[in-house]
C-alpha cells in the first residue's frame, strides 16, 4: 500500500502550488510466469511494481504527471510538470474529479487461494501440460509456448473530495501452443485457460485442445471465392469484436470517429442481438467495482433485440451530453489520461449448440483463426479485410480444413447480418479495451476469397 | 544509477542457486507527451519509469525477476527468490568478477533532452500539420497529431565484469487526417522519428507532412474496393519495408530459430531469396530511430549482414540464445524495459539498393497492384504466413499506374515471397514503426527501395 506519508506531502504540495483540486491513482502489482521447453524451465519470471499518477485542476485545465519512484523528492518535479501541462491544454471539454457513489458493488474479484498454489505446483501444471500435448499425437513437432501464469493487482483513488476507495483482484493463466507436422506441412494450434478457480484447470485437456486444433488443420487449402455464410467459433468472434467495440463508445462517437454516432433508438443489429456491458458480471475476470474515475460499475444493455440504447460514457463524454457516467472511464494504465473502455462487453448467449449452428449452413466456411486483426481491419468504418483459416462447412457439417483465405466485408453490415448465435458464451481475458465476451456466431453472408 | 557493491551484491546473491551468469538492467525513463485533436491540445504527459530487471541463466534456460525498489534490501530479496528458481544440483558458483567499465564513443549526438524542450513549441508545430491537413481539402474532417519523447538511462551489469551505460533519446511525432463522406471515412498516416532530441522538431517541414496525410486520406476516401486475387505487387521504398520486417525478419531472429520454430532455422547459407536480395540490419545508424549505442544486454550494436544476394549470411542473435545455437551475440538484444527479459530483435533493417529503376518497374508490369504506403501487420513464426494492410494503393493497368483502390491486405508466407522478389530499384529509404514481440514494443526502423514481387495474394473486398 502507500506510504500515507508521502500522500500527505503530494496533496499539501498540490494545495500549495495553486491546484484546485487533485487527486491520486496508486497501482501496485504482482505477476508470476513460468514457461517450461522440452521438460526444463525455459523461462521465469516474477515481479512486484507499482506506479502512481496524479492529476490535477489548475486554472481550469487537469494536469497530469505520473512516477514508478515513489519518494519525496519526486513530488515536486511532478507536480511542476504538471501544471507545464495543464497550461497547454486547449480543448474546452470539461473534465472533473468524482465525488464519489454512495454505494458501491461488492464483487469476488479476489481469491486468496490462489497465492497458496506454490512455485512447483504452477512448475508442474506447465510440465504436465507439455508433457500430454506430446503424448497426445506424435505429430507434435515442438510445444513451442507452454506457460503458467498468475497475477494480482491493487487500484486505490483518493481525491481531494474524500473519495478514497480500493480493491484487489488476482488471476490465474495457462496457454499453450502446440506446432504439429506432416509431410512437410506445419501446424499450430493456441490454447488459453484463464479463471480464479484452479480446481477448473485441466493441463490435459488443454493441450489436447490444442494440439487436436493443430492437427484439425492438416493438410489444409484454400477455397474457391464467393460469397457464403461464416461461422466465428467464440474464439474469433470475440477476437473480430474487440477490434470494434471503440464504436461503442460516448467519446469515440463525439470525436466523429464511430459510425455509431446519433444512431441511439436505432436498429443498428438483427433482432436476435442484445448486447450488454456488465461491470460485475461473475463469470468474467474483467469485473471491478468502480472504473478509474471512481464511478461505480453495473450492467447496461446497450443492444437490446438489435436497436442501440446507449453508448459507454465516461465523466466527460457524459457531462458534454448532461447524462450520467455509465462507469466506463478508465485508464489503459496507470500512467495513462482516462479514456473509455468497456468492463465486460458481451452478446447475450442463446440456447443453440454450436453444432446446430453449423447445421443450418449447407455450404460455408467455420472460421478458427484470424491474422491481421491491427492491420486489415478499419475500427472507424468497419471495413475488414483478414486472412482466416478453418474449415469448410458442407450439409451443416465441418467438412475440410480451409487456409489462406481472406474474410471480409463490413462490422456494422455484419450486425445486421447475424442469423444466429450459439449457447457458447465465453469472456476473454482483460485488455486495455477491456473485456469482450461472445457466443460463436453465424453471419449471412461474407466475402470469402480463395487463393 | 546504482551502487557498484550492491550490484556486485544483487549479481553474487543471483548465483547463490547455482546460475551461470546473471544481469541487471536498471533503468530511469523520462517521458513527455502531447496529443492534439482537431488542432486543439488534448492531454499532455510526463512521467519517471524507473525500475530494475534481474536476469539469471541456468543452463539454457532464465529467470527473470524485476521491480521498482532498487534499495539494497530489496535487491538482495528479489535476487534470493530468483537464485531459488534456479534450484541447481551443483549448488552455489563459485563466479568472482571485478566490474570492468566499458567505454564506448556515443554515435548519436543529442542537444536538447526532449522533456527539457519548449512544449508551446510542441504545440504549434502540431498545429501547423493538423492546419494544412485541414487546408488541404474540405474532405478532412478530423486530425490527430502526437508528440512523444523520451530520454531513457540504462545501466547492464552483469557477473562477466561488464558494466556499461548508455542515454537512448527518442523523439516522434504523428499525424492522421480522417476524409469523410457520408457512409466512409479513410485515414491517412504518418510517423517520423529519429534516436533524437528536441531538436528533431526543426527538421520537419510538418506543412508537407499534414498534406501528405490529407492527400493519402482524401484518395483513398473516393477509391474503388480493391479486387482480390494473385498478382504481382509493387511495393514501393521506405515504410514498405515492413514486408521484409513482417515476412523475413521476425523469421531471422534467434528466438524462433534456436528452437527451431522458424522457416529458416537451418537455412545458413542457403538460398532463401532471390538474387537481387540483400538484406540487412543495422543499429550503428547515427540519430536513427532504431539506432542504439549498445544493445540491451551491453553488447555494441553492428551492421549486420542479414542476406546477400539471395544467400543467407546471419541470424540476429542474443547471448541466451546464442548459447543455444553454439553462436556469439550479434548486438541484437532488445527490451522495451526492465519489465521485459531481452531477446533478440531488430534495429534498422532494409533490403539494399538494386539496380532496377521505379519508371521501369511500372512501365514493365501489365497489371497489378502499387502498395504506395503499407500499414501495420503480422507474422506466425512458425509457418512465416503473414498478413498486412496497404493504406495507399493504385492498380496498374497496361504499364501505367491508374486508379487508386482502397482495403487492400498482402498475404503469403515469407519464404514464397524472398524468391518471388524480381525487381529492386535504388530508392532506399527508412520508415519507423513500432515493433511488438517477446520482449515487448521497440522502436525499429523498416526500410527498402521499391520492389517487386512477382505474384502475391492480394486480399480485396471485390
Amino acid at each position: 500500500m502507500i506510504d500515507a506519508n508521502f500522500k500527505t506531502k503530494l496533496f499539501l504540495a498540490a494545495a500549495r502550488l495553486g491546484f484546485q483540486n487533485w487527486e491520486l491513482y496508486y497501482m501496485q502489482a504482482k505477476n508470476f510466469s513460468v514457461k517450461v521447453l522440452n521438460g526444463e524451465i525455459n523461462e521465469y519470471k516474477n515481479s512486484d511494481t507499482l506506479g502512481l499518477c496524479f492529476r490535477g485542476m489548475y486554472r481550469g485545465r487537469m494536469g497530469y504527471a505520473f512516477t514508478e519512484r515513489p519518494d519525496e523528492n519526486m513530488i515536486e518535479p511532478m507536480l511542476t510538470q504538471a501544471i507545464k501541462n495543464a497550461k497547454i491544454i486547449e480543448s474546452e471539454d470539461i473534465v472533473n474529479l468524482y465525488k464519489g457513489d454512495s454505494i458501491y458493488p461488492k464483487i469476488h474479484s479476489y481469491n486468496p487461494a490462489i497465492n497458496e498454489i506454490s512455485v512447483s505446483e504452477k512448475i508442474q501444471l506447465a510440465l504436465d501440460m507439455e508433457r500430454a500435448a506430446y503424448e497426445t499425437d506424435s505429430r507434435v513437432k515442438l510445444v513451442n509456448y507452454c506457460a503458467v501464469s498468475n497475477g494480482e493487482s491493487e487500484i486505490y483513488i483518493t481525491n481531494s473530495f474524500r473519495l478514497d476507495q480500493q480493491y484487489k483482484s488476482n488471476h490465474i493463466l495457462a496457454y499453450l501452443q502446440a506446432i504439429v507436422e506432416e509431410n512437410e506441412i506445419t501446424k499450430t494450434g493456441f490454447k488459453e485457460w484463464h479463471g480464479r478457480d484452479i480446481s477448473d484447470f485441466s493441463p490435459q485437456s488443454l493441450a489436447r485442445e490444442a494440439v487436436n486444433e493443430a492437427l484439425a488443420m492438416l493438410p489444409a487449402k484454400s477455397l474457391d471465392s464467393g460469397n457464403l455464410p461464416v461461422v466465428f467459433d467464440k474464439y474469433m468472434a470475440c477476437d473480430l469484436f474487440s477490434v470494434f467495440a471503440r464504436a461503442f463508445f460516448a467519446e469515440t462517437a463525439q470525436k466523429g470517429f464511430s459510425l455509431l454516432r446519433n444512431k441511439t433508438g436505432q436498429q443498428i443489429a438483427a433482432d436476435i442481438v442484445t448486447i450488454h456491458d456488465d461491470g460485475i458480471h461473475p463469470d468474467s475476470l474483467g469485473s471491478v467495482p468502480f472504473d478509474s474515475e471512481g464511478v461505480s460499475c453495473r450492467n447496461k444493455v446497450v443492444v437490446e433485440n438489435g436497436v442501440l440504447k446507449t453508448l459507454l460514457y465516461n465523466l466527460k463524454s457524459a457531462e458534454k451530453e448532461n447524462k450520467h457516467s455509465t462507469g466506463n472511464g478508465f485508464k489503459s494504465s496507470f500512467r495513462s489520461p482516462v479514456d473509455t473502455a468497456c468492463t465486460n462487453f458481451y452478446v447475450l448467449p442463446s440456447d443453440i449448440s454450436f453444432d446446430s449452428l453449423l447445421s443450418k449452413v449447407d455450404q460455408g466456411l467455420l472460421v478458427t483463426d484470424l491474422a491481421g486483426l491491427h492491420s486489415g481491419a478499419n475500427p472507424i468504418t468497419g471495413d475488414f479485410s483478414l486472412s482466416a483459416s478453418g474449415f469448410e462447412i458442407k450439409n451443416g457439417k465441418k467438412l475440410r480444413p480451409v487456409e489462406q483465405v481472406t474474410v471480409s466485408g463490413n462490422f456494422f453490415e455484419l450486425l445486421k447480418n447475424i442469423a444466429a448465435i450459439g449457447d457458447d458464451l465465453r469472456f476473454d481475458l482483460p485488455s486495455s479495451t477491456g473485456t469482450i465476451g461472445m457466443p460463436s456466431i453465424l453471419v449471412r453472408d461474407l466475402s470469402v476469397a480463395g487463393g | 544509477m546504482l551502487n557498484k557493491n550492491i550490484a556486485h551484491n544483487a549479481l553474487e546473491t543471483a548465483l547463490s542457486g547455482g546460475g551461470d551468469f546473471a544481469e541487471l538492467f536498471v533503468e530511469n525513463k523520462e517521458e513527455t507527451s502531447v496529443s492534439m485533436l482537431n488542432g486543439l491540445v488534448e492531454n499532455a504527459l510526463w512521467g519517471v519509469s524507473y525500475g530494475c530487471g534481474i536476469r539469471i541463466f541456468n543452463g539454457l534456460g532464465a529467470v527473470y525477476a524485476y521491480t521498482n525498489d532498487t534499495s539494497e534490501k530489496n535487491l538482495i530479496r528479489v535476487a534470493k527468490e530468483a537464485a531459488a528458481a534456479v534450484k541447481n544440483v551443483r549448488g552455489g558458483n563459485e563466479i568472482t568478477f571485478d566490474f570492468d567499465k566499458l567505454i564506448y564513443r556515443n554515435i548519436h549526438p543529442i542537444k536538447i533532452l526532449p522533456g527539457n524542450g519548449n512544449k508551446r513549441l510542441i504545440t504549434e508545430k502540431l498545429r501547423q500539420g493538423s492546419d494544412s491537413a485541414f487546408d488541404y481539402s474540405q474532405k478532412i474532417t478530423q486530425t490527430s497529431c502526437g508528440f512523444s519523447g523520451y530520454s531513457q538511462d540504462v545501466l547492464i551489469a552483469n557477473s562477466d565484469g561488464l558494466w556499461v551505460e548508455d542515454r537512448r533519446v527518442r523523439t516522434r511525432v504523428s499525424i492522421s487526417a480522417v476524409a469523410s463522406s457520408m457512409n466512409e471515412k479513410q485515414t491517412g498516416f504518418a510517423g517520423p522519428g529519429a534516436h533524437m532530441g528536441f531538436e528533431f522538431l526543426d527538421t520537419l517541414d510538418m506543412n508537407a507532412i499534414g498534406v501528405d496525410c490529407a492527400r493519402i486520406a482524401a484518395t483513398m476516401l473516393k477509391a474503388e474496393l480493391c479486387p482480390g486475387g494473385k498478382m504481382p505487387v509493387i511495393i514501393d521504398n521506405a515504410f514498405g519495408g515492413v514486408i521484409f520486417h513482417e515476412a523475413c525478419g521476425h523469421s531471422l531472429e534467434a528466438a524462433s530459430v534456436a528452437i527451431k520454430s522458424s522457416v529458416f532455422s537451418d537455412c545458413l547459407g542457403e538460398k532463401i531469396a532471390s538474387d537481387k536480395v540483400t538484406a540487412i540490419d543495422d543499429g550503428t545508424v547515427p540519430n536513427a530511430w532504431g539506432s542504439l549505442n549498445i544493445d540491451d544486454e551491453g553488447a555494441k550494436t553492428r551492421k549486420n549482414i542479414l542476406i546477400e544476394n539471395g544467400v543467407l549470411k546471419s541470424f540476429l542473435i542474443d547471448r541466451l540464445n546464442g548459447l543455444k545455437m553454439g553462436m556469439e551475440s550479434t548486438g541484437s538484444s532488445r527490451r522495451e524495459s526492465y519489465k521485459y527479459a531481452p531477446t533478440s530483435r531488430m534495429t534498422n533493417t532494409y533490403i539494399a539498393n538494386g539496380a532496377d529503376k521505379l519508371d521501369d518497374i511500372i512501365s514493365d508490369t501489365e497489371y497489378g497492384l502499387y502498395a504506395k504506403k503499407m500499414g501495420g501487420g503480422s507474422v506466425q513464426p512458425a509457418t512465416g504466413e503473414f498478413n498486412f494492410a496497404v493504406t495507399e494503393a493504385y492498380l496498374i493497368r497496361e504499364g501505367k499506374i491508374a486508379e487508386p483502390v482502397r482495403g487492400a491486405t498482402l498475404i503469403g508466407k515469407g519464404s514464397e515471397v524472398l524468391m518471388n522478389i524480381d525487381r529492386v530499384s535504388d530508392n532506399l529509404a527508412h520508415g519507423q514503426g513500432i515493433c511488438g514481440a517477446l520482449s515487448g514494443s521497440i522502436p525499429t526502423n523498416v526500410g527498402q527501395p521499391t520492389i517487386r514481387v512477382k505474384e502475391l495474394t492480394v486480399g480485396g473486398r471485390k
